[in-house]
């Protein structure tokens, strides 16, 4: 199987502009990479575990784990992005294996009919140049509602979905997808910086693949590293899903100054 | 009042079920809502200030501020503000209560 993480900070496609030519460039070289990893591989569906912005979850009703069995997921209209509002074909027959698998293994997501994308999902599906043809499934993990599943927890819901994935008889070729900032601040002071600090720890706990190290961040800890931190629940579900394969670091910047945030990508391919 | 309420109800004018009805009539919304009589005033003067002391979510109040006009600079602005008063404050009187802050945390959710 064959899995990548990036970010999906979206001043990449609203203010591209704000950042260096050099870490333009590099963002860009990294997401062709990634895409050209899936599209040589030929596959048929993407896993995405994503994040949202309060587009399907919200107080009133915020699972920890939410899967988008629909036909197609449509976006939700982000223009000040410049993302284009395209539905995503879905994949109904693997997305229920994966409920179904899912609950036999312990875990009890959500699912809906009738999830939309925001650009944590639309935005890394269309700077790697997924066509419309690939069918997709989105697993949304709640990273902004506490209280949040554990990093535990979502290690072990990645495991829980290579198994199911692996148990299906749906015969997808299936790729997996992470979506996320590192640490970042939304709506909170601090949106102009990064702890850079954190994401050299975290990520390089996932590039040895040492999850128990990459798990023993408490939510203070990611608090203290920005609000937006929280969506690296969903590196550690693809990361878990792919051990014990260990990922190539595909692009690491830092601090991206004019972007304001670092910007991470990493790459598992198996035999 | 639960900061959750709050924020459920800035999400639900922004981007929810009574969206278009708060454009159109936003003193009868507020009439309907379960906020108490301060964070009527507050949501209706887009006082960004006290719904963020409150304990809005974050992104909940930045996408109200938005709706609103504001541009980010601004938002970000009037929080920074607002922290650095409330952090006087509790230097001012440091047996208070703990910081509204804390409710935007995860560690610390949706505290009243």
């Amino acid at each position: 199987m064959l899995a990548a993480a990036t970010v999906h900070f979206p001043t990449m496609t609203g203010w591209p502009e704000r950042a260096s030519d050099a870490h333009r460039a590099a963002t860009t070289a990294g997401f062709a990479r990634l895409g050209r990893a899936f599209a040589d591989a030929g596959i048929e569906t993407l896993v995405v575990f994503t994040s949202e912005h309060i587009v399907n979850l919200q107080p009133r009703l915020a699972p920890p784990f939410l899967i988008g069995v629909g036909e197609s997921h449509e976006a939700f209209p982000e223009p000040q992005f410049k993302l284009a509002p395209l539905a995503r074909r879905g994949d109904p027959e693997l997305a229920e294996e994966l409920v179904r698998g899912l609950y036999a293994r312990g875990f009890d997501p959500a699912h809906s009919s009738e999830l939309r994308l925001d650009h944590g999902t639309t935005l890394p599906l269309a700077q790697l140049g997924i066509g419309a043809e690939i069918r997709v499934v989105p697993i949304i993990v709640n990273s902004i509602f506490p209280p949040l599943p554990t990093l535990r927890r979502c290690r072990e819901l990645g495991a829980a979905v290579a198994a199911a994935i692996g148990g299906s008889t749906s015969r997808r070729r299936v790729a997996l997808l992470a979506t996320g900032g590192i640490s970042h601040t939304v709506g909170a002071p601090g949106m102009e910086r990064n702890d850079p600090d954190f994401d050299a720890a975290f990520l390089g706990a996932l590039a040895e693949g040492d999850l128990e190290r990459a798990c023993s961040h408490s939510d203070r800890v990611l608090d203290a590293a920005g609000n937006g931190t929280h969506e690296v629940r969903n590196w550690v579900a693809v990361a878990s899903a792919m051990q014990p394969a260990r990922p190539t670091v595909v692009t690491a910047i830092a601090f991206a100054p004019g972007w304001d945030t670092g910007v991470h990508q990493l790459l598992w391919e198996t035999a | 009042m639960k900061a959750a309420t709050l924020t459920q109800f800035l999400v639900d004018i922004t981007r929810g079920h009574r969206k278009d009805e708060f454009a159109r009539d936003p003193q009868g919304v507020l009439a309907t809502s379960r906020l108490d009589d301060g964070l009527r005033a507050a949501v209706l003067s887009q006082d960004i200030g006290t719904l963020w002391l409150a304990g809005a979510h974050p992104m909940a109040l930045m996408y109200f501020a938005r709706a609103g006009g504001w541009a980010n600079e601004r938002y970000y602005r009037c929080i920074g503000d607002t922290e650095l008063r409330r952090a006087a404050s509790a230097e001012a009187a440091p047996s208070a209560a703990p910081g509204p802050s804390q409710t935007h945390r995860s560690s610390a959710p949706h505290a009243p």
